[in-house]
């Protein structure tokens, strides 16, 4: 039986997708597939195109309807927005982009706006969401980790029994073990660890590589600066979506506000190199005692 | 019931009854340091607290196992305890969870030690991996504009 692999372009980073003992699928259709739903993706949550819904939705007030795929997402971060007291967000997106990360990639930063809160700016109903005030989302800390499931699934039910989807280091590891190294933000030819993953998730965030001026892409609401001291995260969880979130999520808030809520593994690193590990990253990690 | 190595279970009876471990402590000491760890006692029956928690009485020196109990919402869960009491004071303790309820898991992982180490890089080739985890490779038009504005600053 023989495998398959490749790979896209796709929200703005780059895809790898494997497939093991592929000999009874249709690999051009199901590649088609991927590229669609993931183009579909974009289409919707893109914050850098203006025929997106959400570029939309920062235009002007008023009732839109969601895709199908939106409630799920949403209550995701509505659920997080609660347990950290709203310092993970999807209304950062003006923050984002007065800083310099715009649409055009101008990193020019301007004074901008406080961040808005949840009920200022949003209200939800069935597969609606009205805009009270315009705002810009941003759905970065979680959508990518949320299209990995999406294609996971779709992967899936098209028959594929092993297979590996790869959205630029948030990964979902599906009926094979993939031993996942954890790139050192200081130097990417080298990893500082490697687990193995199988039927799970792991996702990385890490401020080395979206930086300009004073900034990088991770935000906190309060300060309305770039979060500061954490330099990568990594997160094992039953599913991409919130594992991407959940890493986010630890640059914001204590390891303890997430860790009594959710079930997951985590790794963190500052500037030092220092590391804060669960369990099941600790035999991972390269040290030097242990 | 607990037993130090010595075999006395007077002493242990008396430091598992009061030892009951509730959701809200954080304050173990995993130090090798000779400090004293306040523990919640909701028992007292050798010696009374003082106004800091701490038991008064002096204890054996040696190591004790305790299993603490104590209730969550989903039930009554175990929590097991090694300590090593040193001249009344607790001078190393280890504690293990035995949660066998998904909640009381991740509650018991709360005060479960969390790993604390400085780690080294190894280049990628040295290492046996299929994948590599880090932050989202950034797109061209990002990179580009990156470097059109770092050739800007230069000039």
């Amino acid at each position: 039986m023989s495998d398959h692999k490749f790979s896209f372009e796709g929200i703005g980073t780059k895809w790898i997708i494997d497939l093991y003992q592929v000999d009874q699928i249709d690999l051009e259709d199901l590649e088609k597939k991927v590229r669609q739903r993931v183009e579909e993706f974009d289409q919707n949550y893109s914050r850098f195109r203006t025929d997106s819904l959400v570029w939309q939705m920062s235009q002007k007030t008023g009732w839109f309807d969601l895709p199908s795929d939106a409630s799920k997402m949403l209550d995701s971060y509505e659920k997080l927005y609660e347990i950290t007291e709203g310092k993970f967000t999807p209304l950062i997106g003006d923050l984002i982009a007065a800083a310099g990360y715009d649409r055009l990639y101008s990193f020019k930063s301007e004074v901008s706006e406080p961040v808005k809160q949840w009920n200022e700016a949003l209200e939800r109903k069935s597969n609606q969401i009205q805009i009270k005030s315009p705002v810009m989302l941003d759905f970065g800390a979680a959508g990518k980790g949320y299209l990995v499931d999406i294609i996971t699934d779709l992967i899936e039910k098209n028959g594929v029994k092993k297979f590996c989807v790869d959205g630029s280091g948030d990964i979902y590891a599906f009926g094979q073990t993939q031993k996942v190294g954890l790139e050192n933000p200081f130097d990417i030819t080298q990893v500082v660890g490697v687990v193995d993953l199988e039927n799970e998730s792991i996702c990385g965030s890490a401020t080395n590589r979206r930086k300009w001026g004073n900034y990088h892409h991770i935000f906190d609401p309060k300060t309305g600066r770039s979060t500061v001291g954490i330099v990568a995260t990594w997160v094992i969880a039953p599913n991409a979506m919130l594992a991407d979130a959940l890493s986010t999520c630890l640059f914001l808030v204590p390891i303890e506000r997430l860790v009594r809520e959710f079930d997951f593994e985590f790794l963190i690193l500052d500037s030092q190199m220092n590391a804060t590990a669960s369990k099941g990253f600790r035999d991972g990690l390269f040290s030097g005692t242990k | 019931m607990i037993v130090n190595e010595q075999g006395n279970k007077g002493i242990a009876a008396a430091v598992v009854a009061g030892l009951v471990v509730v959701g809200g402590i954080v304050g173990w000491s995993l130090s090798k340091k000779e400090t004293p760890v306040v523990i919640e006692t909701k028992n007292t029956m050798m010696g009374s607290p003082d106004s800091t928690g701490m038991m008064k009485t002096k204890y054996k020196n040696g190591n004790y196992e305790v299993m603490g109990d104590y209730t969550s919402p989903g039930g009554a869960e175990q929590l097991e305890v090694k300590l090593t009491l040193t001249d009344g004071v607790i001078s190393d303790i280890t504690v293990i969870p035995q949660a066998t309820r998904p909640t009381s898991k991740i509650k018991q992982a709360d005060f479960a030690e969390h790993y604390k180490v400085m780690v080294l890089g190894k280049n990628i080739d040295e290492v046996m991996l299929t994948k590599v985890s880090g932050s989202s490779l950034s797109p061209k038009g990002f990179n580009d504009a990156i470097e059109k504005i770092k050739s800007q600053a230069r000039s």
